[in-house]
């Protein structure tokens, strides 16, 4: 065992194992562990150290070195994870954003992966042959552990971000951010309830009827799409919720696995099958929480998370590695970032809720106020770095985090923005709710447009469908949208609303990648952001509004307001004062002097 | 039945409790000994093998007709005719036997299911816990209490389902260990046995009503009482891997039992 690299998010503890490798490894005499941390913020771990509330990051502060750790340009989870695993920036492993845009449409697109299903067979009867199916990593570049495997070093890479499908390239991974659910996205759940009049809610899941019994609530539990029917159709199973006519108490049965909870109480992972034709089934786990029994039966089941033990999907390399993790830690959430944040945000959960939900997610349950609640994940982060200190004392201990954190108060539509300045133009201004996905928008006299939380694009002609900016004029047009976008002042705060643009051809490397890519990148001040709404493309009346939702704090800024940080417990033998050179100095401990061949950390 | 189940039950655990050491086909392997020792001799009171033999020769002359007259079309379908024939009227012959064994070994069968057949509770693992009345009951919920030992504990108040005439709770292991959980209902206790273990052990998930059929199939506890106004007690212990509908366990005794079969046959005079 030569080098463990382990990745939390938001501060969850990944596992770290020792085992054996099917691969030639030599013996270097030198182990490396990489703890990476989503969103720990430099400024916030120093207020913590101070506090002598992290001794063993004050630790390493004291004995190794510790500094900020210059993040990626947007500071998003799935550049920045890219830039430290490929060593390069966006120009070259093509991910610039969450969202990417399809040029044809111009709807936004998953930036991480993709899915593609082959023709399916001919029909018999109701069923067919079903299609093949593939996933595709949109990630391009080698991560930095292949040239260790090819120098026989072994790497073992755990919930790595944008890894998924786990690369192949290590000994043993395990995907992270960016691992859908059973049904391919990034985590639905559902929410079912008696009520006779509910709402359903905007995304990250849907809301279902329960038909109300003397003794009992039915529902249907929707799966993926049953790729064995002719007929298109999801996959599906019987939910009944039996409840007690005097306790709050209530029997789940969904197919025939049968839970028994008490309100206000969740579940262990419970194995549910969807039948999909005659011999052929799908397990998936899913996590309950009985809401509430009384006055209207509701229950939330968490979306449906590849089965460890079965699953459909790679997540793992080798293709049990899953399965030997689930013996040992009896099952967990695969679906790449599991807290439920959208069933917060969408008022299913409240924040008790939400919280517990978090800390089952994260293996841990306390019952931390509000205000103790991100002290206290720092403090789990730390003690997670001691035990590795204590465990490997003769190890190199890195601790990162891909950028950090800041509050968001204020937020900006950059499309409603462009309209405002005549950029984007409406084909029916006077409709009262914009329908989103640019589907108001006239592109013939539209020059700009903006997806994602930070991507602005020139409506190209020759590369856009319905492009209409001449390449030639395109690096003037963002030169002048650039100027105005950093003299543009909030009104509310009477400070600028954007600190920094970063027009792409400047900033990124040219590594083949940049036509994925938007034109320019806006750095929003600290403390603001783009909108939600504004990124799917809808444009709003108002430019600038209050962030009134639950989720509170935010990143996708000025990426050198927040820098992440960097510790570690003894000197590296190459700096690493960014994301990129990081990966480098990785690889350099193990004495492999060239990574990535065309670096822009190097 | 009552009395028959309670001696196989303490022979069971007696032999079984000897090959809880070993690794469990070792142990499965010991018990397809004893099993090929136990119908060879059945097979060879019971199988005719001169009957048999006679089959077996019509096989052959089938084949040997085939072989020879393989230009005739007509001797070559005459002799197919008489294989298949043959083979039918061979397999009959093991008909008897089959019967005559199946009456041992429906019983040894149902005890080593649930010694071999179920997994263990293990430490912070939960389960359901039912107790079924009756189709007569009234549907309105009993007085019902329960009392579970120190090992375990009973993380829900009791759930009535009227339709179904059941009453549940959901059980967690805390430690490992043989429980006795008591219910009592209407003032009348009854016991549940919950083995929280990750080893071979007697594990019942069924305590059932006092039929014949019941306790055939569900022998590995002592049937309710008569004047039990429940018709059953569950509790759900996690199924080990089956192919084909039969437990993996019995997969590997038949295979483990071949060698034997065919290494003791000769003693017990049995000629297939």
């Amino acid at each position: 065992m030569n080098i463990r690299i382990v990745f939390g998010y938001l501060l969850v503890a990944a596992l770290l194992t020792v085992g054996g490798c099917g691969r030639a490894h030599r013996e270097t005499g030198k182990q490396l562990v990489v703890i990476g941390i989503d969103g720990m913020d430099w400024d916030y771990a120093q207020r913590m150290i101070s506090k002598g509330r992290m001794p063993a990051l004050a630790q390493l502060q004291r004995e190794g070195t510790a500094a900020p750790l210059g993040t990626s340009i947007p500071p998003l989870s799935p550049i920045a994870w890219s830039n430290f695993m490929t060593g390069t920036d966006s120009g070259t492993h093509g991910i610039f954003d969450f969202l990417h845009r399809d040029r044809e449409s111009y709807f936004p697109t998953s930036s991480l992966s993709k899915s593609e299903q082959g023709e399916p067979g001919p029909c018999f009867g109701r069923y067919r042959l079903p299609a093949d199916g593939t996933f595709e990593m949109l990630r391009r570049g080698d991560p930095f552990w292949k040239p260790l495997e090819e120098d026989g070093v072994e790497s073992w890479i755990l919930r790595m971000p944008v890894n998924f499908p786990p690369s192949g390239l290590a000994t043993r991974e395990l995907s992270g951010m960016g691992t859908p659910d059973l049904t391919g996205s990034l985590g639905e759940f559902s929410f079912f309830t008696s009520a006779l009049f509910y709402e359903d809610v905007g995304s990250g899941g849907k809301v279902y009827p329960l038909d109300l019994w003397e003794d009992r609530a039915e529902g249907t539990l929707y799966g993926p799409e049953n790729i064995y029917l002719c007929e298109r159709a999801k996959a599906e199973t019987p939910l009944i919720v039996y409840f007690d006519s005097e306790e709050a108490v209530a029997k789940v049965m969904i197919g025939d696995t049968e839970t028994i909870l008490e309100a206000g109480e969740w579940s262990d992972w419970v194995t549910v099958t969807f039948e999909l034709a005659p011999t052929q089934s799908l397990t998936a786990k899913v996590r309950l929480y009985l809401r509430a029994v009384r006055p209207e039966v509701e229950l939330y089941v968490s979306p449906l998370q590849i089965d460890p033990m079965a699953p459909v999907m790679p997540i793992s390399t080798p293709a049990d590695f899953a399965a030997e993790l689930a013996k040992t830690t009896g099952g967990f959430y695969t679906q790449g970032m599991p807290e439920d944040t959208k069933a917060a945000t969408e008022s299913l959960f409240s924040i008790d809720e939400f919280l517990a939900q978090a800390r089952i997610a994260s293996h841990e349950i306390s019952a931390a106020k509000y205000a103790e609640v991100v002290p206290e994940l720092y403090e789990r982060a730390d003690r997670m770095v001691a035990k590795a200190l204590e465990k490997l004392p003769d190890a190199t201990i890195v601790v990162m985090s891909d950028h950090g954190f800041s509050s968001w108060r204020r937020s900006m539509n950059l499309n409603s923005w462009l309209r405002d300045e005549g950029y984007l133009v409406l084909k029916d201004p006077s409709l009262a709710k914009d329908p989103g996905l640019f589907r108001n928008v006239d592109w013939a006299r539209t020059r700009a447009y903006g997806v994602g939380f930070n991507g602005l694009y020139v409506n190209q002609r020759g590369r856009e469908s319905n492009g209409i900016v001449d390449p030639v004029g395109a690096a003037d047009l963002l030169d002048e949208i650039g100027a105005k976008l950093l003299e543009t002042v909030d009104p509310k705060t009477g400070a600028p609303a954007v600190t920094r643009v970063y027009p792409s051809h400047r900033v990124f490397s040219d590594g083949g990648a940049l036509e994925i890519g938007p034109d320019m990148v806006v750095g929003y001040a600290k403390g603001s952001r783009g909108s939600n709404d504004g990124a799917l493309g809808e444009i709003e009346p108002e430019v600038f509004s209050d962030n009134t939702g639950a989720w509170t704090a935010d990143h996708s800024m000025d990426h050198e307001s927040v820098p992440g940080v960097l510790f570690t417990n003894k000197p590296l033998s190459n700096p690493a004062p960014t994301l990129t050179d990081l990966a480098f100095a990785v690889v350099a401990e193990f004495g492999i002097d060239e990574f990535p061949v065309d670096t822009t950390g190097q | 039945m009552e009395t028959f189940n309670a001696l196989l039950r303490s022979a069971f655990d007696a032999l079984l409790g000897v090959l809880a050491g070993l690794p469990e086909w070792v142990a499965l392997a010991v018990l397809a000994m004893l099993v090929t020792l136990l119908i060879l001799p059945v097979i060879r009171w019971t199988f005719n093998h001169s009957l048999a033999e006679r089959f077996k020769r019509g096989i052959y002359s089938g084949l040997f007709e085939i072989r020879l007259f393989n230009d005739r079309l007509g001797a070559t379908f005459r002799g197919l005719f008489d294989v298949l024939r043959s083979t039918v009227a061979y397999m009959g012959a093991w008909l008897l036997p089959l019967v005559v064994m199946s009456i041992p070994m429906l019983p040894i069968f149902a005890h080593l299911h649930f010694h071999y057949g179920y997994s263990g509770l293990e430490p912070g693992s939960s389960t359901v816990l039912k107790a079924e009345f009756a189709a007569d009951r009234e549907a309105a919920k009993p007085e019902v209490s329960i009392v579970a030992p120190a090992g375990l504990s009973v993380d829900t108040p009791a759930l009535w389902i009227p339709a179904q005439r059941e009453l549940s709770w959901r059980l967690s292991a805390v430690e490992p260990g043989d429980y006795v959980v008591e219910i009592e209902i209407d003032g009348e206790r009854y016991d549940k046995t919950v083995v929280v273990s990750e080893g071979s052990a007697r594990r019942s998930p069924l305590r059932p009503a006092r039929g014949f059929l019941d306790q055939l199939i569900y022998p590995a506890e002592p049937p309710l009482p008569a004047a039990s106004p429940l018709a059953k007690i569950t509790l759900d212990y996690p199924e080990r891997s089956s192919f084909l509908f039969v437990p993996g366990w019995c997969w590997l005794l038949i295979a483990l039992s071949i060698p034997f079969f065919l290494l003791f046959k000769g003693w017990f005079g049995v000629e297939l």
